[in-house]
Formats: structure tokens, sequence, C-alpha cells
């Protein structure tokens, strides 16, 4: 999707505080640049922070915005943001399903 | 810096790590704290952020959890931070005759000790979560006034806080060997080249035993593989931080996945439920197969009402222990320099004593004698290492 999707590199001038940058959980480019204040440098970093990237799409929608916003800021190349770990399970699950999967 | 290097390096950006890190940056000291990943990124990442005290080890670590309980209900205001800290109640839920004779001696022993602890029968705890299935439970021990906070904040507040006195902080930066020269560390060996330093603090959770060997010291350190999930926010479901008795009874040395259930809900409303954990010697992220099921049965035999409920995150980390339930606290015999803070059972309750005890140590204050129970030199039967 990011291949083919590709965020235009003018959409970033377009950002103010209050952009939402993580809509899961609402958290706003003002929010994420606070954290890089305080000293976050990576994707991860920002979502212990903030917790941009901990909801129900585990940072899969904002993660190449968040470091989009990290090499804007710290002047750093976009890959040096990393990515938001992947953790499973890699689509959300009902708790159910998860159990009836036990032995 | 110069040839004179660093007054300490505090290798480990986790809880411990970061509160030393702060207190000993506060006392004046050239502290450098290097994390090989991201702050908060190992075990202290994982952690549920419980602040527990009647599920403490009897005894100095009780006595010190009573002490950290009244220091962390004081963390927002000292650090002027924002910790989530919240105080909703914790239940050890007992499910079996032989849980319940453990949990009522464990509450007379905590009364005791002035821990307001009580014993709750089936109908109290079910009043107290209407979302808990009677169908297992039989009573609790129950502590109101435990509380919880957010463990990444507290890591980067120590951090923020420690920068404000000097503290300087290398993340994604590995310690790969403690130099020691004539009996006495010089410094450690980085992927950035070796660092000069008159003290070096190991507080790297699980990777602490490895660490040490390069300096030539076995820490009798073990650990588990723990595994655990969380859900999308979902309204309120549950009150408490909830655990099983079961963690009492005694801990078998197999390979097999034990499952001890534990189960939060934060204040945004994802509910966290653990733990898988396995006994190994590797030191792994992964999340196994069989881990996150067998977590998902736990929890939906006890609250059904999470059958719907969705699984968004799970994570496995290695959380180190010590065969004898006590931490690995203060200087290391025979390494002059060397410190050692790992392996504590319940990390947060402990972490803000942890850092002043570490940041007194190096600056040469006299230790508490009491603390030589926790000495990572102490002899321990059947420690094997």
């Amino acid at each position: 999707l990011d291949a083919l999707f590709p965020t235009s590199a003018h959409l970033v001038e377009l950002l103010t505080d209050d952009t939402v940058l993580c809509r899961c959980e609402e958290i706003t480019v003002g929010e994420i640049r606070q954290a890089i204040q305080e000293g976050a440098t990576t994707v991860s970093a920002i979502r212990m922070l903030t917790r941009a990237g901990m909801g129900r799409c585990q940072g899969r929608m904002c993660g190449g915005s968040v470091a989009d916003l990290l090499a804007l800021d710290l002047g750093q190349p976009v890959e040096a943001a990393g990515e938001a770990t992947p953790r499973p399970p890699i689509f959300p699950v009902p708790l159910g399903c998860l159990a009836d999967q036990a032995f | 810096m110069g040839d004179r290097g660093w007054d300490v390096v505090v290798v480990g950006g986790g809880l411990i790590g970061s509160a030393a890190a702060y207190h000993l940056a506060q006392g004046g000291l050239q502290t450098l704290l290097i994390e090989q990943g991201d702050l908060a990124s190992g075990a202290s990442g994982a952690n549920f952020g419980n602040i527990q005290v009647q599920d403490s080890e009897f005894g100095l670590s009780l006595e010190l959890s009573l002490q950290g309980c009244e220091i962390c209900a004081g963390l927002e205001a000292e650090l002027e931070a924002e910790l989530d800290y919240q105080r909703n109640g914790s239940l050890l839920l007992i499910e079996s005759e032989h849980q319940w004779m453990v949990m009522e001696e464990r509450a007379s022993r905590l009364q005791a000790a002035g821990v307001p602890a009580q014993l709750l029968d089936q109908d109290e705890v079910c009043r107290l979560e209407p979302g808990l299935s009677p169908e297992l439970v039989i009573g609790a021990l129950y502590h109101a006034e435990e509380g919880s906070l957010n463990p990444f904040k507290l890591v980067h507040a120590y951090a923020l806080r420690g920068r404000q006195h000097g503290l300087e902080i290398w993340t994604h930066t590995e310690v790969t060997n403690v130099s020691v020269q004539g009996g006495r560390v010089i410094g450690v060996q980085t992927d950035r080249g070796h660092i000069v330093a008159g003290w070096v603090v190991l507080t790297t959770g699980a990777w602490a035993r490895r660490l040490a060997r390069t300096a030539g010291v076995d820490l009798p350190l073990r650990w588990v593989h723990g595994e655990a999930f969380v859900t999308e926010p979902l309204p309120p479901l549950v009150h408490c931080a909830i655990s099983s008795a079961v963690f009492f009874e005694a801990t078998e040395e197999s390979n097999e996945q034990a499952v001890g259930f534990c189960l939060r809900q934060r204040s945004e409303g994802n509910v966290m439920i653990g733990e898988a954990a396995m006994l190994t010697e590797a030191l792994g992220r992964c999340v196994t197969a069989t881990a996150l099921p067998v977590i998902a049965q736990e929890a939906r035999v006890r609250f059904p009402a999470l059958l719907e409920a969705t699984v968004i995150r799970g994570w496995g980390i290695p959380v180190a222990f010590v065969p004898d339930n006590r931490p690995l606290l203060g200087a290391v015999d025979g390494v002059e320099g060397l410190v050692v803070g790992t392996g504590l059972k319940s990390t947060i309750v402990l972490t803000p004593l942890a850092g002043t005890t570490i940041a007194s140590l190096v600056s040469g204050g006299e230790p508490d004698p009491r603390l030589a129970e926790f000495s990572p030199s102490r002899g321990m039967a059947g420690s094997g290492h």
C-alpha cells in the first residue's frame, strides 16, 4: 500500500499542531512534536510516549507519517525512525477465536 | 567527555536504570545512560504498571515495598510529570482450597505487618468485580489502596528530569563488555567505541547475566519468557488489578508454558491480559503460537464479557527473577565499581528506592546494612550458576 500510494512530500507542509496523525488513538501532530522535543527519535519511542500507533491499526496507518514527521523535525533520514515493532496478531482477532486455538 | 571519562555509566534504560541515572545526575555525577533499543523497550515496557505490595516477599522486600508504595504516590509531584497514577486496588484471585489456605496465612501475616489486605469470600469478590464469573473463584486477597502507573511515562519522566541535571542518554547503543582492570571497572565497550567510567551500573534485566559474565561475574539470575496481550479499548469492565494466587504455589522448573492469570484495564479502556511464562535460557522477544491462545482461554473463563473483545497486540520478553525471590541490588564483591540492579519481583513499587539506593552507593554513602540480603554476590543454595 505504501508503495502504491505514497504520501506526497508536500502534504507535510500542510500539517498544523492540531492535525490528527494517529486516528485510532486520536493523537495530534502537536502531541508528537512534544514527544520529539522530549527526546524521542524513533517511531517506537513516539508510540510509547504518545500512544500514536498503539490502537487498532498498530501503526500500520500512521507509522509512515510519524517517521516523516521525525525526519522533518530532526533532519534525519526517514529510515532512521525505524518502524513500529510488528506484534502479532497481524489482524485484530476476537479473544474468543484465539481461545479456540488452545489445545 | 575527555579522557577522564564519566563518573558512572548506567547500562539499561528501563525502570531501574532510568531511576538510578536520574538520581545519580541529580547528585551531581557525570552520568551516561546507555540503552540498546529505545528507552523502556525491554521488560519495563511489558510491565503492567501495578504498584504491588500484597504479593511481596515477607521481610525486607515487604518493608521496602510499603515504603515504595508511599513514594510512588508522590512521584507525579516529585518528577512534575503526568504518570497516569491511580489507586484502583488489587485482587489476588483464590481458586482452590490450597490457595485459600496459603492466602489466609498471607493475609494474617500482611495484617500483622500493617498492610491493609483483607480476605474476601466469593460473594464479596463478585460484588466488587461484577464482570468476574463465579465459576472458578472462591475468594480473593484484596488490597484497596494498591495503585498503578504507566511504566513508559515513568521511564521517560526520569529521563527528561535527568537530562535537566546533565544526564546524557544514548539509545540504540549496545554495550558488549564491561571492562575490568586490576579488579576494578574502567568502563564499557560499546558499538560506538570504548567508554571510560569509574562506575558501571547494570540494570539490563535478564541481559545482566551475560554482561556480568564479561566482567568475570556469575549472577544467580534466571528468567522466564513472559507473554501477554492487550485488547482494544472496552467500556469499563474491571476495576482492580487482578492476578491469580496460583503465582504463590510452588514454581516448578520445567520448559513447559505455565499460565498465571493477570489482567488490568488501563484508563484508556484497553485490557491487558497475561501471562504465559516459560523458563528459558534464550533472550528473545517472540510471541509463541501457543501463548496467546492459552492466555485467551484463561481470560474467557474468568471474564466471559471478553469473548467478543478484539485483541490488537501481543508481546513477549525475558522477565528476570532470582531463585530466592529477592532482587539483585548492590555492589558486586571482587569487582570494584560494578553495581547491579535487576531481578525485582514487583519492579515498579521498588523502582524509586532502587534508584536512590544505587545513587547513594555510587556517591559513597553509608550502605544500609539490611541490603546485604539483596547483594548480587550473596551465596544461594541451588542457584546452579
